[in-house]
């Protein structure tokens, strides 16, 4: 009798995937089995996976089976697609390679497509070891050899996802869904893939009652081959299992992707515990070990599924795009790469741009300067400010890290950089920042009015200025020329402009040490962040140094010694002449590279007193190492050197022989730097140094560490330059103290070389695959935002002396109008916004810079010590503000309130007359003088 | 040698630098700056063109000698180029108690010129030879056309 609801026609192919010869054997059992099949199958297509000759003996030696080749991508995704594809039936089955099907597995199929809701079977999977099986390997873990294992139903029962070995679809669900996933499937001998999986999660959407069924009547026989039976291979399937799983998860949702696991692991694995020790202890030790394995491989599968979940937080899957290979890896076919979506340039440009934002917010919006605190900037600096500096360093790190990243994004971050850290206070501050830039300042002033250095000056402070014109000079021109009055109105830029122009040769100099754009990159950023010294403001030092860099870089790029390579004797005449035309080239440019190198060194020699000798200390040790070429090259700087300082220099030479002679070789003392009086100090300030101190240690061991690395993995020679120019300006610490000041500078001269080994910590010596990059990569982020953190500290921690208030800076030019020429001015410090009258037509006397016991009168009976120095000259003024209290209660050069002391004495005393009183200047002189007639206001 | 066994390799590069134009026009802008200085333009003008010119002039005149062609590196000793000439210019007439912004200037201007000139001079040599040439090949076209059409012998030119 026919039923009006019978099941409809089910003629089902059989699709079986082969993609190796080797498994000539297993491929013909399995399509034996199929052709001992009870129910026959309509059709057996056998699809070749991209291998030629497999696909020629089959197409031989096989009869009643349809092969063809797979026109999907490699894998065996690609392979089944072409299959169902190709497949004309109602229903496509999938049988592996190395696998038998009973002989009622069909008939059992068919049976079960009962209801059209029926969007899948699958079946039961036996392993069928070829040697013994393990005694420790668990059924709950067959899966890991592709069976199916204890904890799955034992009769019809709808499940999530079927085995691969044994599973079947109707066509019409294969269509609608598109097939399997490229991107996850197994290729050749790769251990990890779940497109089962995700395809079954994605048929059981397919209609709204669509249902998979599980019918272990429908049995299938999985070969399992010696090398699947090893603990190595177990471990391995289990953790890449996991990496799977989260990728499941991501792309199927938490509900279903995880749900068979959860129940998996949560009962039926305990369970199974259980009775692996209870027979253990009946006595079957194997079970023991058989518990063993359990608890390992549920762990490895776990840990292997967080470390998927934390990589793709991080990336986002795109199934069906082309891989994306780095430049320096090769990756085998088919397997996953998912673009990075936080180093994209996308990512980079937006948090570029919203850094901008955040800092152009910050200037626009103002900063409280008056309200800084020891800490200086860093005590008002708003949250905006921080987070612009956050976002800049988390996207520099991760563009950074990038081998395609592009340099124009590179570069942009950089800048970014340098405008957050020194525009910042050139914009805030509405005068010059930092007294010496002031001093400088006022002696191109004099040079502009006196068409000439003033030799004869007779201010010994003056001296070292007027010796080495270079600098002043040249902007002596610059600001006479563009019609300025004073390069007052520029000089603020100086730090900015001067760390900008330092990119160029330092790049340059970073490229004779590695061609990885990483390392470049990330050595300019460590050289930036460890630059706290503040060398960069208007000054004959910056100028120098970036003089120094360029002629370091010339110096390294083209002197080195002579490299072995020339030109082979069975090339043809052409390439001969090409390479002697090259080599002609060569060498007549390093004879201009020559030129160039001593006509800068002239410069440096003239402008400067400290950089010629790092120069030249650098130029020696190369030479000795046999790093250099030209030897002729330090003796060139030496006379340019000794040169000037015999013929330009004399007065300053006469004046301080002694003192040169007293400092040479005396390391101790030239080293001992810092806080006049530790004890005084405010606590804040210690603070400040010791972040100083800090910073520079762990620059320094970073780079120690680096070399030491490198030397590990065989580059010493390559690198060994950055550290003979590290090692060379400490030879400076033997010479001279440099008014204290040596310690600083050679870290100035030593840092570029510092960085760069410190930032080769952050590559691979050897590159060996994507992981291990990861911890690179985390290093990198974590040390440069703590250079940074140190740096802020370091560089605008002193602000408060370094700020003038922009009414300080009108009293004291109140005072200049006042004041008649020769007139003295006496102030507790010297750091002062004095600008060129005062050097020119005024003297004057800090108390504090003299001897201890003068100032401690000064201190017990101010008023009295004060008034004897005002009768020294016929006018004279006193001078108390803001930023001598800053100095004072930072450096401790008094006791703590002494200075407040000193001033509240001095007001309160009748014997002195106010002439300018406000919130951050008094001025006062003699009530006995009737110079000025009355107090003036500013 | 064969003509079979010539390798074929990219000809080599003669010497490099700007062209001719480029040169010009470098030698120019130090004039240009010392006019706008002299003329009193407005500061912004002025600023641009004494930054401008103090910076790079100099220098890149005396890059232009190099052959080898990397840009970053011509860049960074342009400047730095410039700015040490201008330091010891500047410096030199300090000493002397004679400096002013437009002599300073001037010198640089006329150095610049100078080192454009050598530098053209090498060029231009071979710039003359190439319209040589051109001159000959127009007037004396039909000896060229008469060596073509023959047939060719074993080249003994060709044997480095």
């Amino acid at each position: 009798m026919t039923d009006v609801l019978a099941p409809p026609a089910c003629a089902i192919s059989v699709v079986v995937c082969a993609y190796t010869e080797e498994r000539w054997d297993e491929i013909n059992a399995a399509l034996d089995s199929l052709r001992a099949q009870t129910v026959p199958a309509e059709e057996i297509i056998l699809v070749v996976d991209h291998s030629p000759s497999l696909l020629a003996r089959a197409r031989r030696a096989l009869t009643g089976v349809n092969v063809i080749a797979s026109v999907g991508r490699p894998g065996l995704s690609g392979a089944r697609n072409t299959g169902y594809e190709a497949a004309h039936g109602d229903v496509v089955a999938f049988l592996d390679d190395d696998a038998t099907a009973a002989p009622d597995w069909l008939e059992q199929l068919k049976r079960t497509y009962q209801g059209r809701e029926v969007a899948g079977v699958g079946g039961l999977v036996v392993p069928n070891w070829v040697d013994r099986r393990p005694g420790w390997f668990p059924k709950e873990f067959d899966w890991v050899v592709g069976c199916s294992h204890s904890g799955m139903p034992s009769s019809t029962a709808d499940v999530r996802n079927f085995v691969g070995a044994n599973m079947s679809f109707r066509r019409d669900v294969l269509v609608g869904l598109g097939g399997f996933a490229g991107v996850l499937g197994r290729n050749g001998a790769d251990a990890s893939g779940c497109e089962e999986t995700e395809l079954c999660i994605r048929a059981s959407t397919w209609r709204e009652h669509s249902r998979l069924v599980y019918e272990p009547a429908a049995r299938v026989e999985h070969r399992v081959p010696r090398a699947r039976g090893t603990w190595n291979y177990f471990l391995r399937r289990c953790y890449g299992e996991g990496r799977s799983k989260a990728l499941v998860r991501k792309i199927a949702g938490a509900h279903h992707g995880l749900s068979e696991e959860r129940i998996h692991v949560r009962r039926t694995i305990p369970l199974a515990v259980a009775r692996s020790i209870g027979e253990a202890l009946r006595g079957r030790p194997v079970a023991g070990l058989r518990a063993v394995a359990n608890v390992t491989g549920t762990g490895v599968t776990v840990l292997g599924y967080a470390v998927g979940r934390v990589t793709l937080l991080r990336q986002v899957a795109r199934p069906h795009e082309e891989p994306v290979a780095p430049r320096t890896k090769r990756l085998a076919p088919g397997r996953i790469v998912m673009r990075t979506w936080l180093g994209g340039t996308a990512f980079g440009l937006a948090a570029l741009t919203l850094a901008l934002a955040l800092w152009v917010t910050t200037i626009v919006r103002g900063v409280p300067l008056d309200r800084m605190n020891d800490l200086g900037l860093v005590s008002v600096l708003p949250a905006t400010y921080w987070a612009a500096l956050v976002l800049i360093t988390v996207s520099f790190c991760s563009t950074v890290r990038r081998m395609e990243s592009s340099k124009a994004l590179l570069t942009a971050h950089v800048v970014l950089l340098l405008a957050i850290l020194h525009v910042t206070p050139t914009v805030l501050y509405e005068t010059l920042r930092y007294s010496w830039a002031w001093k400088h300042v006022a002696i191109t002033d004099g040079v502009i009015a006196n068409h000439g250095v003033n030799i004869a000056q007779p201010d010994p402070n003056l001296v070292a200025y007027q010796d080495w014109p270079g600098f002043f000079t040249l902007n002596a021109l610059l600001s006479s020329g563009s019609g300025f009055a004073s390069p007052l109105s520029y000089a603020g830029w100086a730090p900015f402009v001067s760390e900008l122009s330092y990119a160029g040769p330092l790049i340059l100099i970073f490229r004779t040490f590695s061609a990885d754009q990483r390392i470049r990159w990330t050595a300019l950023w460590i050289f930036y962040l460890g630059n706290w010294v503040g060398q960069d403001y208007f000054s004959p030092q910056g100028y120098a140094y970036f003089l120094y860099l360029t002629v370091i870089a010339v110096s390294l790029r083209h002197f080195t010694a002579a490299r072995a390579g020339a030109a082979s004797l069975d090339v043809g005449p052409a390439a001969v002449e090409v390479a002697a035309e090259a080599s002609r080239q060569r060498r007549h440019d390093r004879r201009l590279y020559y030129l160039f190198a001593v006509i800068i060194m002239a410069a440096i020699a003239s402008s400067h007193q400290l950089t010629p000798f790092m120069m030249l200390s650098a130029l020696v040790l190369l030479a000795l190492f046999g790093r250099l070429r030209y030897k002729s090259l330090p003796v060139v700087a030496l006379v340019l050197t000794v040169g000037w300082i015999a013929i330009g220099a004399r007065t300053f030479m006469k004046q301080n022989i002694p003192s040169l002679i007293k400092g040479f070789g005396d390391l101790l003392s030239n080293t001992a730097v810092q806080m006049v009086n530790p004890g005084q100090a405010s606590s804040l300030q210690l603070f400040g140094s010791e972040v100083d101190r800090l910073l520079t240690a762990a620059v320094i061991l970073l780079g120690v560490v680096g070399f030491l690395w490198r030397w590990r993995s065989g580059q010493q020679r390559a690198w060994f330059p950055a550290a003979l120019l590290c090692a060379s300006p400490m030879l400076a610490l033997a010479a001279n103290s440099y008014g204290g000041e040596i310690v600083f500078r050679v870290v100035l001269f030593a840092l570029p070389f510092l960085a760069v080994l410190a930032a080769s910590l952050f590559v691979p010596a050897h590159y060996r695959g994507r992981r291990r990059s990861s911890w690179h990569n985390a290093a990198r982020l974590v040390v440069v935002a703590g250079l940074l953190g140190g740096f802020i500290v370091s560089y605008y921690g002193k602000e408060r002396t370094n700020y003038f208030p922009p009414q300080e800076v009108r009293s004291l030019a109140a005072l200049y109008r006042l004041a008649p020429p020769g007139s003295l001015i006496i102030a507790a410090t010297g750091n002062q916004p004095w600008p060129l009258e005062n050097y020119q037509t005024y003297s004057d006397y800090y108390f504090t810079a003299d001897t201890p016991q003068v100032l401690a009168e000064v201190i017990k009976h101010p008023v009295s010590v004060l008034a004897h120095d005002l009768t020294s000259r016929r006018n004279a003024f006193l001078v108390f503000d803001t930023t001598d209290d800053a100095v004072i209660e930072s450096t401790g050069l008094m006791p703590r309130g002494a200075y407040g002391a000193v001033e509240r004495a001095v007001l309160a005393s009748p014997r002195f007359k106010v002439l300018l009183k406000n919130p951050t200047t008094v001025i006062l002189e003699l009530a006995s003088r009737a110079t000025t007639t009355q107090p003036v206001n500013a | 040698m064969s003509a079979a066994r010539v390798q074929q390799v990219p000809a080599p590069r003669r010497a490099g630098g700007a062209p001719l134009p480029l040169g010009l026009l470098l030698a120019l802008s130090g004039w240009v700056a010392v006019a706008i200085v002299a003329s009193h333009a407005p500061v912004p003008l002025r600023t641009i063109a004494v930054f401008g010119f103090s910076a790079s002039g100099p220098g890149l005149a005396l890059t232009a000698f190099l052959e080898r062609r990397d840009r970053l590196e011509r860049f960074v000793l342009a400047v730095a180029l410039s700015l040490s000439v201008a330091s010891l210019v500047s410096e030199a007439f300090a000493l002397a108690h004679r400096f002013t912004a437009p002599t300073t200037l001037v010198t640089l201007a006329a150095l610049t010129t100078v080192l454009v000139a050598v530098h053209a001079r090498a060029r231009l040599a071979g710039v003359l030879r190439r319209v040589g040439q051109l001159l000959a090949r127009a007037f004396l076209g039909n000896e060229e056309e008469r060596k073509a059409a023959m047939p060719p012998r074993p080249d003994k030119e060709v044997v480095a």
